[in-house]
């Protein structure tokens, strides 16, 4: 069974003993509280979300919904920017996140090699940019030198590589591959090429997997770029549409204060707040589970080896 | 750096007036459209709005475009980064031909015109201008307002004479629990305390409880909500407030000179009335803590409203103004002191500052501004803020206004005319006007002469008659309230700074007194030196400096 | 003069040996520097380039003069950080709660990985990560929106409950010996489960061997967990804490902003909130006195990453670099 990895088959086949049944029940009574205590919270946006606006105003709505009603989901989805934006975040998380993973991949595996000169050097030139960064205004300006403002390239280009990322990746890179194999590869007359081909890449499964994960939950969820780089209302991602339908909270006291603009701006609010998270949420936890899935696989790979 | 300005200034001279000239040959004349005979394309940052489609293809857009001659390129900023959007436009020095619908403070205008970033206006206004003049002649507070302190224009308002937003610091009764203590609306400080009393004391909201009703409640959140706001004007002038106070809280101007007033023995006297209601409890700690939602909940939750009296700008903050409840809630006046104080701050300016910039190196200045001065027309106001009028519809399509017939009602009664009737209710999304965004011009009369209805808009009408008979009356004299400032680059560095510090000690101080965990009289003294040693007579001085540069003292 | 020159060859040619062998390692490796040269470009053009920029933090910047025509001021832009009434405070309570919550944050979702790959039930195992990953997506401001909401003193859950018990119900949101807790606890709850993604993608590689070896010498699954799974987990582990050191003064303003009022303000006012509420107050914006700030984060954040990875280094024989 696919389901269940080589070790934990193997492992069953032995009787567990009493000390780790204790442990096994323990550690299940234990995830299923947290899981609960986590659990409540969401159901309870997801039961507001498809109760009517006076019900969550005056606070009815518990874990089921109170007087049903899709007209929060209506609202957003009437608008014509939603459908638009949904299509621009969904090219901008399939290439950026290609782009990303690329990236990370080839940078990490050369500067997980021990023997490597320069190593050192480029790791630290790296988390230095984490610490250190020429703020807004000179990276806006970067971008618009090489022509990129106001174009899809903007989303892509510049987020390239999360250090964290490449880290995990290096370190990942440096537990899972020892230098014996790349050795005995070597002997063997692979050159490289070949060994990052035909070694590395399928013994990082899990990695790219996880990399695949993050970096598409991070350009999905993202929307300062967006806001920095782009005028186009027609290359707006989703997260930018969203935020402009749920008008925030704050008010200027300084500022005068139109009321029918107040009754908009509170309307909405109190209507969207909840649908929108479920809107914006789902389709990224969709990808969770075929993301899941290579964990398993890795382990497979790895006992091959 | 004088002779970098002077070089400066020089230089935009020469580039100035070959470009005025060629321009010139290619406008109208003031007030005339079409402003160009072959249409030009202005590059246009403008801040988004929640409930326009789209700005492109946008109906007034469109019937703009047509009366003018002159297309927009958009590009759009949302609503809710506008500050950040609009800050890194300018820094980046890389900015469109127009900006639109951005409040630029009337500082950076200050600081950033004169360096030569945004087009000086006032020769423009003189020579090409139309709509404005009758902006400024018949609200005659608007120029000085837009008017930086070196004399000259850079920025463009919008004009929206709210009448009750002047007064926006309120309080709401319920008037049912009124009539189940059998008592009226209070109108001084020690009413107020009776009737919150009875509150407490009584089944006030009706539901057989006598224990759940909350007397009086504030909020952290919404439009002038605090607890510290309209209560403490009994004693002291407090300005507006809210999570981003007013720039002037704390101060006050008589006879043109501005000082602190936080510091002050009505304030401390305010302190101990709010520390009384607090003692006697009348509101709870969450009053300092929650934001209007849970307000909203206890007004509309249960079966009856547990919430007696809610500190609060209007009522769409507390209330659904889609149910009942909210009607039930009525104005608290601006209560009278123990000294006989009763004043309700005012604030008449009613004008967003740079609504409409032009960015200095545009390549068609004239047209430019004609096209910002052409907002400020009744018709196109209206036709920007509400949408399509009637006369434009097909039959039996609705149109968003029209004008009014001879002898409609109007919302201000018999002292304003009737000049326009409302068809449709601002607020859901659509695509055919712009939303209050960029200039236009809604003066007292032209709000106030609204044709009167009395479904949805409802509201309005409340607002405004609420408005007039409780706190109106009793309004500071507008010679004794401070205008928006101008502040220099170093003035608004050390303001900010100082600002920062104050706004919060005198936030912890005041819930620390009220909630009664350190005593006033013990604890003043200290108050009031540890503001000083936070430069609160600084700020006052910066004030008071600002204000002679920018109003002659 | 000739001794000199031959005593100067000989130097040279030790020089030479070391760089020519130097040379043949590059040169034997170098498709990993093929490998490396368009991320090494993408560094150079999106992340040093704009670098030049940072001396704005030295200038009175004015975008009327740009980058390079605005004047110098020196360290006048850290001196106003450092005069600030608000200067110490804020550094006591960002490194605080900073702290704080890397201690209580950075070994839980370790926890629930170790304990989610103990497991077996497939369903019950996916489920879990499932709904754990879940509040990741939960913006910051329903999240703090639910927080009021359920700890208010009338209305919310705390309330419900501590009436039941006939006891005075409790204003967590104005008590500053709470804010901290609530804070990192709700961090804790909302990031847990999409943190230990990462580890269960490590405690997928380990070698099955080990466990099984394991077993026959009839270890338990502490044990295993002990001895197997901990240290397989440790250098992914090492360099999360070590980045995050280095990160410690970064508090997302939002959340803190969003759970500010007049109570909590003496422990809930952290670097971030100040420059955002600077530049919220400031009638003129000042990307100066921003980038100053920012500057003087990287600096203190280089150094413990450093100090960090130093004592990982001697701990645990990991080191980032």
């Amino acid at each position: 069974m696919a389901s269940m990895s080589s070790y934990e088959s193997n492992i069953n086949k032995v009787n567990e003993s009493p000390v780790d049944r204790v442990f096994m029940f323990v550690n299940a009574a234990v995830l299923l509280v947290i899981t609960i205590v986590i659990l409540l919270p969401l159901i309870f946006i997801v039961s507001a979300s498809f109760s009517s606006a006076e019900a969550v105003i005056a606070g009815k709505v518990t874990l089921w919904p109170v007087d049903f009603s899709l007209l929060g989901y209506e609202t957003i989805f009437e608008h014509k920017k939603v459908w638009n934006g949904f299509a621009n975040s969904l090219f901008y998380t399939y290439f950026g996140t290609i782009f990303n993973v690329i990236m990370t991949i080839i940078a990490a595996y050369p500067l997980s090699r021990n023997d490597l000169v320069g190593r050192r050097f480029i790791t630290i030139a790296f988390i230095f940019t984490m610490l250190f960064n020429g703020g807004l205004i000179p990276t806006y300006m970067v971008v618009r030198h090489l022509g990129l403002l106001n174009t899809r390239w903007a989303m892509i280009l510049p987020t390239g590589i999360g250090v964290f990322n490449l880290l995990i990746t290096i370190s990942f890179f440096r537990t899972t591959i020892p230098p014996e194999l790349v050795e005995a590869a070597r002997i063997d007359g692979a050159n490289d090429f070949r060994i990052f081909g035909s070694i590395v890449l399928p013994l990082a499964r899990p990695i790219i997997a996880v990399l695949v994960l993050f970096y598409a939950v991070n350009h999905w969820n993202s929307y300062f770029q967006a806001l920095i780089y782009l005028k186009d209302q027609d290359l707006f991602p989703l997260q930018i549409v969203l935020r402009e339908i749920l008008i925030e909270n704050s008010i200027d006291a300084s500022m005068l204060i139109d009321i029918e603009d107040l009754i908009v701006r509170e309307g909405l609010r109190e209507l969207l707040k909840y649908s929108l998270i479920v809107v914006a949420s789902v389709p990224v936890l969709l990808i969770y589970p075929f993301v899941q899935k290579h964990f398993v696989k890795g382990m497979m790979i790895g006992s091959v080896k | 750096m004088s002779k970098k300005t002077l070089l400066m200034a020089l230089l935009l001279l020469l580039l100035a007036l070959p470009l005025t000239a060629s321009a010139q040959d290619m406008v109208s004349g003031p007030g005339e459209f079409p402003i160009v005979e072959e249409p030009i394309t202005l590059n246009i940052l403008m801040l988004g709005h929640a409930i326009v489609e789209d700005f492109s293809t946008n109906t007034f857009t469109n019937w703009y475009s047509e009366r003018t001659g002159i297309n927009l390129n958009f590009g759009i900023a949302p609503p809710n980064e506008a500050q950040e959007v609009l800050n890194l436009t300018i820094a980046s020095g890389d900015l469109p031909d127009i900006i639109v619908g951005f409040n630029v403070d009337p500082s950076t205008l200050a600081l950033f015109g004169p360096q030569g970033l945004f087009l000086p206006l006032s020769g423009l206004i003189e020579e090409h201008g139309h709509y404005i003049h009758e902006v400024f002649e018949t609200s005659p507070q608007v120029r000085p307002l837009i008017t930086s302190p070196d004399g000259e224009i850079y920025g463009l308002p919008q004009v929206n004479e709210c009448y009750h937003c002047f007064y926006s610091q309120r309080a709401w009764i319920n008037s049912d629990w009124l009539e189940n203590v059998g008592m009226d609306v209070p109108q001084t400080t020690e009413e107020f305390v009776d009737v919150l009393t009875a509150f407490k004391e009584q089944d006030a909201n009706g539901n057989g409880d006598p224990d759940d009703e909350i007397p009086l409640a504030a909020a952290i959140t919404g439009w002038n909500p605090t607890i510290d706001g309209f209560l403490l004007n009994p004693f002291v002038f407090s300005e507006f407030t809210g999570q981003n106070p007013g720039p002037n809280r704390y101060f006050e101007m008589n006879d043109g000179v501005i000082t602190e007033n936080v510091t002050s023995e009505g304030y401390r006297e305010g302190l101990r009335y709010l520390q009384r209601l607090f003692s006697l409890g009348l509101f709870g700690e969450e009053s300092f803590t929650q934001p209007m939602d849970q307000i909203k909940q206890q007004v509309e939750g249960g079966d009856a409203p547990t919430i007696g009296v809610v500190i609060s700008g209007a009522h769409p903050n507390f209330a659904n103004i889609g149910g009942d409840r909210w009607k039930k809630y009525i104005a608290v006046p601006s209560l009278e002191g123990p000294t006989g104080l009763r004043q309700a701050p005012f604030n008449p300016w009613g004008v967003g500052s740079g609504q409409c910039t032009i960015n200095s190196r545009t390549e068609n200045p004239v047209a430019a501004f004609k096209w910002c001065d052409g907002l400020y027309d009744r018709e196109t106001t209206l036709r920007s803020v509400f949408g399509i009028p009637q006369w434009e519809m097909a039959e039996g399509e609705a149109g968003q206004w029209q004008w009014a017939e001879e002898g409609e009602p109007s919302l201000g009664g018999e002292e304003f005319p009737s000049i326009w009737r409302r068809l449709s209710t601002f607020g859901s999304l659509q695509n055919v006007h712009w939303a209050q965004r960029g200039p236009s011009y809604r003066p007292n009369h032209l709000r106030l002469g609204e044709v009167r209805r009395d479904d949805a808009a409802g509201l309005e009408v409340v607002l405004y008659e609420e408005t007039k008979v409780n706190y109106e009356p009793y309004a500071r004299d507008i010679e004794d309230l401070i205008p928006p400032l101008a502040f220099t680059t170093a003035q608004a560095a050390e303001v900010t700074d100082l600002r920062l510090g104050i706004n919060d000690y005198v936030a912890q101080m005041t819930a620390e007194f009220v909630l009664g965990r350190q005593d006033i009289d013990a604890g003043w003294d200290n108050f009031v030196a540890t503001l000083e040693s936070l430069g609160i007579n600084r700020v006052a001085e910066i004030y008071q400096a600002a204000y002679d540069a920018q109003y002659g003292g | 003069m000739l001794s000199k020159s031959q005593r100067g060859m000989g130097g040279r040619s030790r020089f030479e040996e070391r760089a020519f062998r130097l040379w043949l390692r590059i040169r034997r490796n170098w498709q990993l520097y093929v490998l490396l040269f368009l991320p090494v470009l993408w560094l150079v053009v999106f992340r040093y380039a704009p670098m030049y920029g940072a001396q704005i933090a030295f200038r009175q910047y004015s975008p009327a003069f740009g980058i390079e025509g605005s004047p110098w001021v020196g360290f006048a832009n850290f001196i106003r950080f450092f005069n600030s009434p608000k200067f110490e405070p804020v550094i006591v309570n960002t490194l605080v709660l900073s702290f704080y919550s890397l201690i209580a944050g950075f070994p839980i979702p370790i926890i629930l990985a170790l304990s989610l790959n103990q497991v077996k039930t497939r369903m019950f195992r996916n489920s879990v990560q499932m709904i754990t990953y879940a509040p990741h997506f939960i913006s910051t401001v329903v999240l703090v929106g639910m927080l009021f909401q359920f700890l208010h003193p009338r209305v919310g859950f705390t309330a419900v409950i501590a009436q039941a018990f006939d006891m005075k119900p409790p204003n967590w949101m104005g008590d500053p010996g709470a804010f901290r807790h609530i804070f990192v606890w709700s961090g804790i709850w909302q990031e847990m489960g999409f943190s230990a993604i990462i580890y269960l993608a490590v405690l997928s590689t380990i070698d099955p061997s080990l466990h099984e070896a394991a077993v026959v010498d009839g270890a338990n699954r502490l044990q295993r967990i002990r001895y197997i799974d901990i240290p397989g987990l440790l250098p992914t582990a090492m360099v999360l804490l070590v980045l995050s050191t280095g990160r410690v003064l970064e508090i997302a303003f939002e959340k803190v902003y969003l759970m500010q009022s007049a109570l909590n303000l003496g422990v809930a006012e952290v670097i971030n909130t100040y420059v955002y509420k600077v530049g919220l107050l400031s009638p003129i914006l000042d990307f100066s006195y921003s980038t100053a700030i920012g500057l003087l984060k990287g600096i203190v954040g280089l150094l413990l990453l450093i100090a960090v990875n130093h004592a990982a280094r001697r701990l645990t024989q990991n080191s980032v670099w």
